[in-house]
């Protein structure tokens, strides 16, 4: 018994070491790929991102991306999602402000259904004024259930970035006046090679999957896409018809060990708060973290003030890394982290936070706690 | 006898109220207890709300620095549905034996001060709740001050032994949380207390929530241990989980209604109470309501086995790889988390509930077995039995 039993075990443990964890490829039109091995996931997520690069939205066009996402998410005939959910997946969609995300969530030998779910969504369908007006007035419900810690985040994002910043969520008017030629210039301006990336996690073979996703990739043109910035961002007071109070530390990009520094800063005083949300979505570009409550008490502003960095550091490095390990969890959050940070620069990946926050120095500590203060951070004054 | 049988033996032995979920790679262990409720009136249920926000502050051994000392900077989370209250503790693996304590402190010495429960009152006051929450929980509004001593009554019948079910998740050996917890309760016996009183309710102003309405049609409730819940859960399904669902056709696309509409178990004490749910904007909300039920049954007369295998796949999603469009919904925010937190507390909840393990592949064997017309007949019995608020 113990005979056979050890070469196994030897062989089990040596075969995370003769296949590589993940593969990232890179082509010739500027897409990229991602796969990530995760041997006996139970599921496999298949993600399409793209950047928002090239079609950064003004006050005219905003939320144009956002009811891009709505069209095409259904697919060429809008039967896509009964499609998939027949074969036992799932698609979901979100818009962010550097990126789209399309997720389909397939058993795990459904590749090729995940696949072909993002090729069509890659396509603009023909829409008819009526079917977006419909879906304008979708999203106008999608707005108005927006709970309190997005609406506090969006006033903090409009104060600190202005035009640049603008709620994803989209401008009412600016929805229902859309056509489908609008859609389809943005739809356009967007699908170019440098702005899309498919990352994939689950129990799949690297190269194989990496095969089949180049397929869907490489037609595309490589087409230009300038990149932009937001800027430094501005401190400052802002009013919210969010319900409660939030900070907003004005951070650099995900790879600045002060973007580390202050989500652990953020974390950690959110851990002395009762009930308190932290909001941060990984950026190559100048971002916002915020720290609030759907409370108005006072109690956040109160917190950041009476922080010790020297009593919280040990603490806010450990919450921060356990936020970014989380991501590492299942094939869903996998695909999602690495995806995200691809898609803005084949140079970002989750671990180089990992790495900061195990450089950082109590004196990065301070200075992640400093961008919380008066003066230096938004301060979002919420209904009460 | 070889190890592992030896562990799996100790494990048969132990008594249900501890569920072991091993994860050998998990970063943390997680706790997960819950506590069932009974039916409570509307005043029962404030104090349930001001026990849930004040149980974890403050024990005689820890207070809140302790406490994020253990849990390495993670709060100790505590929350509440109808049917439980849910208290949940991450620790660092390595940190069994300090969180169980930790639960254990919290289960039978919580101190539930005085200046806790009047906060917690202050915060409840305070607190405006969403149209979705509020329509999915439809309790009276209840202005009487809770009391110390009601909070800390309910506590002493809620937190005993019998009452209370440890999911314990994450890297430690099998049989740890269950040797670990048994032996720190060894001594902690159920107190005899007289009936919960509830005293008579009281009419209450209804709060405006604003221009956003939420239709609902509630069915009658659903044993927990119901024969055919199998076949229940898969009407569900087949009724609005996911975008191929009737609600999302008939709500969203056919009627244009709403950008959130699904349907729903919400467990209640007595079981689950099935409903269809959908956020709208509309000045005649019963017509409104009404009109979907309409096209809810007409819908459903129409369904072939297309649709039932919709459902099926849906639900294999649903229970076999954590898509979060579950109708059961476990935690005021929706369906648990897919990571190792929600999984042990849905596997310590179900154990609560129905005093069986979850088993998914069960549930789906169930499912499977229901034929296109059963489905039809207990999805138009829902819609056609429901009351619409």
């Amino acid at each position: 018994m113990s005979l056979t039993l050890i070469p196994a075990i030897v062989l089990g443990l040596q075969a995370p070491i003769l296949q590589p964890p993940r593969l990232r490829t890179v082509l010739p039109n500027g897409a990229a790929v991602i796969v990530e091995r995760m041997p006996n996931a139970k599921s496999l997520s298949v993600q399409l991102f793209i950047s928002a690069r090239g079609t950064q939205e003004t006050l005219q066009t905003n939320g144009l991306r956002h009811l891009l996402e709505h069209i095409v998410a259904r697919g060429k005939d809008r039967t896509l999602d009964t499609r998939l959910e027949t074969a036992g997946g799932f698609l979901q969609a979100r818009t962010y402000r550097d990126a789209m995300a399309f997720e389909v969530t397939v058993p795990t030998t459904g590749l090729k259904t995940g696949l072909e779910a993002l090729s069509e969504v890659m396509r603009m369908p023909r829409v008819s004024r009526e079917e977006i007006t419909k879906e304008a007035r979708i999203i106008d419900h999608e707005r108005a259930i927006r709970p309190d810690s997005a609406l506090l985040a969006a006033s903090a994002w409009e104060q600190a970035f202005g035009d640049k910043g603008l709620d994803t969520q989209g401008n009412p008017d600016t929805l229902a006046a859309a056509t489908f030629e609008d859609l389809a210039k943005t739809h356009r301006q967007q699908m170019v090679g440098k702005n899309l990336v498919v990352a994939i996690a689950g129990d799949v073979g690297l190269d194989d999957a990496t095969r089949q996703a180049v397929e869907i990739l490489g037609a595309i043109p490589k087409g230009t896409a300038a990149d932009t910035y937001r800027g430094k961002g501005k401190p400052g007071v802002v009013e919210s018809p969010g319900r409660g109070e939030a900070r907003a530390a004005l951070v650099g990009p995900y790879r600045d060990p002060v973007t580390a520094a202050a989500l652990a800063a953020g974390l950690a005083v959110a851990s002395e708060l009762e009930d308190a949300f932290v909001t941060y979505t990984p950026s190559n570009d100048s971002s916002l973290i915020v720290v609030g409550r759907t409370e108005r008490n006072g109690t956040v502003g109160a917190a950041f003030s009476a922080a010790k960095a020297e009593a919280l550091f040990s603490r806010g490095r450990a919450l921060a890394r356990r936020w970014v390990e989380r991501q590492f969890e299942n094939p869903s959050s996998v695909a999602s982290a690495r995806g995200l940070l691809l898609v803005q620069s084949v140079a970002l990946r989750p671990e180089t936070l990992l790495e900061n926050l195990d450089s950082m120095t109590l004196g990065q500590f301070r200075k992640g706690l400093a961008a919380y203060a008066d003066g230096e951070a938004v301060v979002v004054e919420g209904a009460r | 006898m070889s190890l592992l049988a030896l562990a799996a033996a100790t494990l048969a032995t132990a008594p249900a109220s501890v569920v072991e979920i091993h994860a050998p790679s998990a970063n943390e262990i997680t706790i997960q207890a819950v506590a069932k409720l009974p039916v409570l009136g509307p005043h029962a249920q404030k104090v349930a709300q001001v026990l849930a926000m004040t149980v974890a502050k403050q024990t005689e051994e820890y207070i809140r620095r302790d406490m994020l000392v253990i849990t390495n900077g993670q709060p100790v989370r505590t929350s509440l549905m109808p049917d439980h209250i849910r208290v949940s503790i991450l620790v660092p693996p390595g940190n069994l034996r300090a969180g169980l304590g930790l639960l254990d402190a919290i289960g039978r010495r919580s101190l539930l001060s005085e200046e806790s429960v009047q906060a917690a009152e202050g915060t409840l006051r305070a607190r405006r709740r969403d149209p979705w929450s509020a329509a999915l929980w439809a309790a009276s509004e209840d202005l009487r001050p809770v009391t110390r001593a009601e909070v800390a009554d309910l506590y002493r019948r809620t937190f005993t032994p019998g009452n209370l079910t440890v999911g314990v998740g994450g890297r430690f050996a099998v049989g740890d949380g269950t040797r670990e917890w048994l032996a720190r309760t060894a001594d902690w016996v159920s107190p005899k207390l007289s009936p919960w009183y509830e005293p008579p309710a009281r009419p209450s102003p209804v709060r405006s929530e604003g221009p956003l309405v939420v239709l609902k049609l509630a069915a009658p409730v659903i044993p927990a241990r119901d024969p055919a819940f199998s076949s229940r859960f898969l009407a569900a399904i087949a009724l609005g989980s996911g975008k191929g669902a009737s609600m999302f056709r008939v709500a969203r696309e056919q009627l244009g209604l709403s950008y959130r509409q699904e349907s729903v178990l919400w467990p209640v004490p007595q079981g689950f109470l099935p409903m269809v749910v959908a956020a709208t904007t509309t000045d005649k909300p019963a017509a409104a309501a009404e009109e979907l039920r309409t096209a809810l049954l007409e819908d459903v007369k129409e369904w072939t086995e297309v649709h039932r295998a919709r459902a099926l796949g849906m639900a294999e999603s649903i229970l076999l790889r954590s898509v979060d469009t579950s109708p059961l919904y476990l935690t005021p925010a929706g369906p648990p988390s897919d990571d190792l937190t929600g999984r042990t507390f849905t596997a310590a909840y179900w154990q609560a509930k129905t005093g069986e393990p979850f088993d998914p592949e069960r549930l789906l064997a169930g499912m499977r077995a229901t034929t296109l017309k059963d489905l039809k007949e207990i999805a138009f019995e829902m819609l056609a039995a429901s009351k619409s608020q």
